[in-house]
């Protein structure tokens, strides 16, 4: 396997971690965090890797430098993606369907809402744009996007059976994402699972533990809400390490000591104790599964000639820019004590 | 602290020195009021700068925790879909002038009564975006404390104005 994988994409590999290899250190995020205006800031990502990206700008905003960062991992994706071959071409198509998700989400929103299909289209991520995104222009409802799009487009594969042009309007848009978020990553599981060897141990683990933080998060989330537990099981995904019954237990629960008392069960009890960070209690759940999260994506690197170094350097790609964003906000907003409470991604 | 009332002018005499002597004491009264009322409007100020620098950390802090997994905003702000506000601003009449109350409805849904956090974010509101929410409806109500404060600020300052007019109508205060 180690042959053949050199043979196709032994070049990509190479690229690959060369790319991560000029990821933020903890001596630069030292740096950033000592900066005192946006200025600083941009000074000193341009003399990391990310190089002159803001050569031809004069205005210093967030929203810019998010912007430039975005580009940056846009440009090296697309040229993964367009030096590989199958199936690690499919491999990256699953890596940006999420995109593609968020994007036809943001569509359904902002049409119900009677918001101009231009402006929304300029809304969308980069990475998951698609041919017939471009096609959707026409669409001036909810209804009609899904009649002219979607079945045509590579996210049908992921809409339920059950799910018809009323659906759009009638639930709410985040269940909608969630069960395709849901249907994308059971597909994604059983794709890498399909693929054997080191991709398959290193990429299931990486999904596994996605899935059962997507199940955690939804529950926490919904606790204040009226989602039944059936709408709750719809938008949980099977292919984590969470048992069957803790599925069942955790959509029928509404209190946040039950949740942890299921987490605990199953491992996931860490998640819930307090860190000890002068953060102004900043750290909250996302927060500590984001750091294993890092943690996990930075450990598929100990091990070669898989495809999920590619997949894990487009996490720790897009959780740096989260923390250079981070970094940036608060300085803007004067407010430096916080400045330390970015994500840690252990590279060093 | 005594209420300030409209001052009486009197012809001279007897009587005028010491209605005269009570105007002073009002006038005396009333200034040390309005610094009180200056300090109460720093600390309100100073509150509604920390709660609002505090919820606007929490929304960077939501951006780090959701990415790209979150919907824009602006696609999910609701238009040409009205719905009753919570919150409602009515005037009342205080003691020193009228006085701006912030009344909340219960959130009832079947009576077009929505919580707005879930309303335009959908059901999945993270927990980070409630606390925000939390905070700026807070800060809401620290407004109306700042504008009601100010207010009486004003209405004291116009009470000391017509005071001191009616005070060198005598020809006692320059």
């Amino acid at each position: 396997m180690s042959l053949l994988f050199n043979t196709e994409w032994g070049y990509l590999e190479g690229i690959t971690r060369g790319f991560k290899n000029g990821m933020l250190k903890h001596s630069d995020y030292l740096a950033l965090t000592q900066c005192e205006s946006l200025e600083d800031v941009m000074m000193n990502i341009q003399g990391t890797d990310y190089g002159n990206i803001f050569s031809n700008d004069r205005k210093f905003s967030v929203e810019l430098i998010e912007k430039r960062l975005g580009e940056k991992l846009l440009n090296e994706f697309n040229y993964i993606r367009a030096h590989s071959t199958d199936p690690l071409s499919s491999f990256l198509e699953y890596i940006r369907y999420p995109y593609m998700i968020d994007n036809v989400a943001l569509l359904i929103a902002g049409l119900n809402n009677n918001r101009p299909m231009k402006r929304l289209l300029e809304m969308c991520h980069p990475l998951g744009y698609f041919d017939q995104l471009a096609a959707i222009e026409v669409a001036m409802s909810s209804v009609e996007l899904f009649n002219a799009v979607l079945i045509d487009t590579p996210l049908a594969k992921f809409i339920p059976p059950n799910f018809h042009e009323e659906t759009f309007i009638e639930i709410d848009v985040e269940i909608v994402r969630g069960v395709l978020y849901r249907s994308y990553l059971e597909s994604f599981y059983a794709f890498c699972k399909g693929l054997g060897g080191t991709t398959s141990n290193v990429m299931c683990k990486l999904l596994g533990f996605e899935a059962d933080r997507r199940v955690i998060t939804i529950t926490v989330n919904a606790l204040p809400t009226h989602l039944t537990a059936e709408d709750r099981l719809k938008m949980y995904p099977t292919c984590g390490n969470l048992p069957d019954l803790a599925l069942r237990t955790l959509s029928e629960v509404s209190e946040y000591d039950r949740v942890r008392d299921v987490c605990n069960f199953a491992g996931y009890g860490d998640m819930f104790d307090n860190i000890e960070r002068d953060t102004d209690g900043l750290i909250g759940l996302e927060d500590r599964f984001l750091m294993v999260e890092a943690k996990n994506n930075v450990q598929s690197y100990l091990q070669q000639f898989h495809y999920g170094i590619f997949y894990s350097y487009v996490k720790l790609k897009q959780l740096e820019s989260r923390n250079i964003i981070w970094i940036c906000e608060c300085i803007s907003q004067r407010q430096t004590d916080n400045v330390n409470a970015y994500i840690p991604i252990p590279l060093d | 602290m005594s209420e300030p009332t409209e001052p009486s002018i009197e012809a001279s005499g007897p009587e005028t020195i010491s209605s005269t002597e009570e105007a002073c004491c009002l006038l005396d009264s009333l200034h040390l009021h309005i610094y009180h009322l200056l300090e109460d409007q720093a600390v309100q100020n100073h509150q509604l700068s920390r709660e609002t620098s505090k919820a606007r950390l929490i929304l960077a802090r939501v951006r780090l925790q959701e990415g790209n997994q979150r919907t824009s905003a602006e696609a999910q702000l609701p238009r040409y879909r009205p719905f009753k506000a919570l919150c409602r601003l009515v005037e009342e009449a205080g003691p020193w002038g009228t006085i701006i109350k912030l009344i909340r409805s219960a959130v009832e849904p079947n009576r077009g009564y929505f919580q707005p956090v879930t309303f335009i974010f959908g059901a999945l509101v993270p927990s980070s975006l409630r606390v925000a929410s939390r905070k700026w409806e807070h800060c809401v109500d620290q407004i109306v404390d700042c504008a009601n404060t100010q207010r009486e600020l004003q209405a004291t300052m116009v009470s000391i104005r017509h005071l001191r007019r009616s005070l060198s109508l005598q020809g006692v205060h320059k």
